[in-house]
Order: C-alpha cells, then structure tokens, then sequence
C-alpha cells in the first residue's frame, strides 16, 4: 500500500462521514472529555500486502530483498478493551484469511511459485494493557506492556511442484507506547506502537518439504524473531456510544528458524523477513460504566 | 520527579527499540535488473553503466547462462536429485557487492528460494570440466542438495558434496598455460599429505572448525572416494543427519562400519598421495 493510496483512502472515509458528524457533533457537545471507567469492543475490517523477503546479506546488519513472496489478503481484528481503574486492558484477535502466494523476482516477475496451490495466513491473539504517562493539551500518552501469540502458516507450491510447508507458534512480549488525541469533539487520533520479542523456548515451527520422489522431509525448526508494529487511526463519533475507525499498521517482523532451541545462529532452516502493510475499516461501540 | 525520569527513560529506550527492524535488516530497493533466461537458470545482471564497477556483457551473460546450465544438469543427474525448479541468479557489481551480499569475492546460495547470489569477478577462470567459469559449480551445488537432501547438514556432508562435485577447491594460477584455473582436489590432498595435514572421517565429523582449505578439500576427497566405490543414493542418505547417525548408518548402507571405511580411505590416501 502506497502512503498516498492510504492517505486517499482515509480522506474518502472522513468526507462520507462529513454529514453525520456535523449531527452528531451538536448531540454531543456537552459530552464529558475524559471517561474514567469504560468497556470498549470493535471490530474491524482489513485488506493488506504480505511480503516475504529474502536475506540477500546474511550478516548483521541483514540485508532482504529479492525474491519475494507476495501475498494480498482480507482479515479481521476484533478488539475489547476495558478500564476498571487506572490500567487500560486491551484484548484483541487478528485472523488474516488464507489467501494466495505468488513470488516477485524484483522485476514483477513470478518465476517461482503456483499460486494456485500455494497459500498463506496467520492468526494472533494480544493482551497489552496501557497505563497514563502524561497529558498535554488534548494529547494522552500511555506506556504498557504487550504480549501476542502469533501463528503462521505458509504453503509454497513451485512450479516445479516442490512442496514447502512452513508452520509455527510464537509466544512473545515487549513494550508498547500509545497516544491518542481528541479534537473537534468527534475525533480521536489514535497512534500506538508495539515491539515484541518472540524468544526460543516458547517458539515452534514446523518446516515440511515434498517433491513426490522422495519422501516427506519433516524438519523441526525454532523461530527467534522481532517484531515491530505501529498503528494510526483515526475515529469518528457517529452516535453517542459508536464511532468509525479507519487505520493502518504496518508490521515488520524478522528472524530466523534455527534448528537448536538457541537465540545463537546454528543450523538456519529457515529465515523470517516479513512486511505487512495493513488498512482497515471498523466500528467501535463504547460503553461507560 | 522520580516518575518523570523514569517516564523519559521509558521513552528513550522505546525509541531505540522502535528503530530496530530497520536497524536489524533494511530493505534494498534496487529494482535495477536485467533479466536473461536460459534453461533452468534466470540470471539478473546489471544494467551497463549501473555503478563504477563493469557490468556483465552479452557474451559474459551467455556464457554464465550455458556453464550455469551445465553444472545443474551435471549435479541433479550425477547425485541423483529429484530437482527440476529454476534457478535465479542475482549477480551484484564488484563494487556494491561487498555491502550488499557480505562478500565481493563469492557468494551463496538460498535453497528455500532456489536462488544464489554472486560477485560478478570480471575475470574468469578454468573449472575442471574445461569451462570459462564466472560463478563456478559450488553454489550452484550447495542449492540443490540443500532443497533435494535437506538442511539439517554435517558440514562434512555439505562442503564435501560441493567440492566433490566441483572437483576443486578455490584457484590458482597455472604458469604453464599462464592462466587462472581451479585447484583440484588431487593438487590439494597431495599439498596436504606433504604438511600432514590429511584428516581423518573421524576428524571431519567431530572437527568442523577446521580452515576452509584444509577442511574443504579434505571432505571433498571421502566424498568423492564414497561416491566411487559406492552406491551414490546411499551417500546421500547420510546428507540430513547428525554426525551420530551418519556413523550409526554406515552398516546399513555400505555394509562395512564406519571404522572400517575410514581404514579402507586412510590406506587409499597413502597409497595415491604419497609424500613428496
């Protein structure tokens, strides 16, 4: 997703939105600013571009580039989030639907890959909970802690009609910063950004080849990934308790399959050099307690 | 006070972390690539003027595209490899090359993406099959194997297979024919024997950390020697296992434990490279 298609795409959804806002905006006008105690659920609606690259530089720092496999797929993100007290807890589940591989050679070209046959998708269950860092003007800044379970999927048929079957579990945590900030009334700018460790121990993967002469080969690998993602949106009041939300994250995700449970480099079976860039479209229902 | 020093912390060390992706692997957006095709090998070269650095002409490109070719066609049939993907080369300029590969005097290989990326040398050299190579046998060797055989290598098995196939190890230059070409395995083991520097298969499989050149030809060597007196498909049954399990397997497969071949190739080293 080119930044220009995005910023288009969020322009268009804010001057649809234009006549119901200028109603609700009088509706609201006397509404309280800070809401202590609230639930929150929403779910949202997404399109996104999966890219794997290659590790063209296997020495750090990495280099990736091509080839590449590409993906555009649908997903859902349903999302709860409460505040008892002080803390902000926040609970979310990410599916990204199967959807089509092809490769890129770097030229537009896929000489690799069946896309027919081949497939990808990914499931991730979050917890993070926010606490208030500071308040400027109408800025809220938040710090937390963020923890995901990531599972993957990839099947890659080549044209040759060699099978590759990748799959792995990821248990990760890492810090997380928020903000958001409310103007005219009905919008919240909401940016949050979140950076998760996937360490060995609590990471398995799976790494299966077939090419119809000899056997399966079944090898076992564990993932030692990072992964950086941060999300901006912007939400619309539409009603008293309901808003609209349209966003984009982009996610980056690199590491490795080693074959020894380690953080050390021993046997790469295979390499993580993942980006996904993400919009989405959704409905928030917020409930004070 | 306290809280606001912790806070500001707490934001610095975010920072650095948010960096991290890019600071880990950055992108390399150079779409610049010429694309040729022949067989089973796609070779992305250059475009002429790219960078300082000369970039492959046609007759280069073609001749990379033929050896290339001939060294798939040479390894899949003569080890036995179910293989038919195509293969993309990426040849980097001698110039970018060590930033963007890691290396300008070679390259690898990606078996996952049936890919190799290589320093374009500018100079060729004499392989053993008689051919003006630029990229040579070796990586080409470590793909197929790699996706055929499997990733869970000895590094006996894999260097050997490739120098085996390769026949060779590095260069040299023949002042005779006043020329680059490769230094053989023969050449090698005969250097080795003389600086006693032979090493055993018990070696090979407990001693990876051994130098390149010593370490190389001489796994090269009992690859080559298994692949002669045995059956080829056997061999390759010791390329995705553990050093414990390649000996384990030795009976089944040759019929004669490990310490036996190894006394049968010690005794056929010092009957053919005798010191000089």
């Amino acid at each position: 997703m080119k930044i220009h298609n995005l910023i288009l795409y969020i322009s268009f959804c804010i001057l649809t939105l234009q006549p119901k806002l200028a109603f609700v905006q009088e509706e609201n006008a006397v509404e309280s600013e800070d809401i202590n105690n609230y639930r929150s659920f929403s779910i949202h609606f997404k399109k996104l571009e999966y890219a794997s690259y290659s590790t063209i530089k296997p020495d750090f720092p990495f280099i990736i580039g091509y080839p590449s496999f590409n993906s555009n797929a649908l997903g859902l993100d349903v999302n709860y989030s409460f505040k008892p007290k002080k803390l902000i807890h926040n609970f979310s589940i990410n599916a990204i639907l199967p959807s089509r591989i092809t490769s890129d050679n770097g030229t537009g070209n896929n000489y690799l890959i069946n896309i027919d046959k081949s497939s990808y998708n990914r499931y991730e269950t979050r917890y993070y909970f926010l606490n208030k860092l500071w308040n400027i003007y109408n800025v809220n800044f938040f710090y937390g802690f963020s923890s995901s379970a990531l599972y993957e999927n990839r099947i890659l048929h080549f044209l040759s009609d060699d099978l590759i079957r990748q799959e792995d579990i990821n248990f990760g945590i890492g810090p997380v910063l928020s903000l958001n900030w409310r103007f005219l009334k009905l919008f919240t700018l909401n940016a949050e950004g979140h950076y998760l460790i996937f360490l060995p121990y609590t990471c398995y993967g799976r790494y299966s080849f077939d090419n119809n002469i000899t056997e399966t080969r079944v090898d076992n690998y564990y993932p030692v990934t990072y992964k950086s993602f941060w999300d901006i949106s912007l939400d619309a009041k539409i009603f008293k308790t309901t808003s609209l939300s349209a966003g984009y994250r982009n996610t980056s995700q690199i590491g490795y399959g080693n074959s020894k449970n380690s953080i050390i480099i021993n046997n790469i079976i295979t390499s993580k050099m993942d980006r996904l860039n993400e919009i989405y479209l959704g409905i928030n229902i917020n409930i004070a307690d | 006070m306290r809280n606001k020093k912790i806070s500001i912390l707490y934001i610095l060390t975010f920072l650095i972390i948010s960096g991290c992706t890019d600071f880990f692997a950055s992108l390399d957006k150079h779409k610049d690539w010429e694309v040729n095709e022949a067989g089973n090998i796609i070779l992305h070269t250059r475009p002429q003027d790219f960078s300082n650095s000369q970039s492959p002409d046609e007759n280069t490109i073609f001749t990379i595209l033929k050896n290339q070719n001939f060294y798939y066609y040479l390894i899949r049939d003569s080890l036995k490899l179910g293989y038919s993907e195509k293969v993309l080369i990426y040849l980097f300029n001698h110039d970018e090359a060590l930033e963007a590969i890691g290396t300008n005097t070679g390259g690898y290989s990606m078996s996952e993406r049936s890919t190799i990326y290589y320093t374009y040398l500018l100079a060729s050299y004499v392989d053993v099959y008689n051919r003006n190579a630029y990229i040579g046998c070796h990586e080409m060797a470590h793909l197929l194997t790699h996706r055929s055989l499997g990733n869970n290598y000895t590094r006996m098995m894999n260097d050997g297979y490739a120098v085996a196939i390769s026949g060779s190890f590095g260069r040299t230059y023949d002042e005779i024919e006043e020329r680059v070409v490769a230094r053989t395995i023969n050449e090698w083991m005969q250097f080795h024997s003389n600086n006693n520097n032979i090493l055993t298969p018990e070696q090979l499989l407990n001693e990876p950390e051994r130098p390149d050149d010593v370490f190389c030809p001489n796994a090269g060597a009992f690859i080559s020697y298994l692949w002669q007196n045995y059956d080829i498909e056997n061999v390759n049954k010791l390329f995705n296992v553990s050093s414990d399990e390649i000996i384990s397997l030795f009976p089944t497969q040759f019929g004669k434990t490990f310490d036996e071949i190894s006394d049968d190739y010690m005794k056929y080293l010092e009957e053919t490279y005798s010191n000089e």
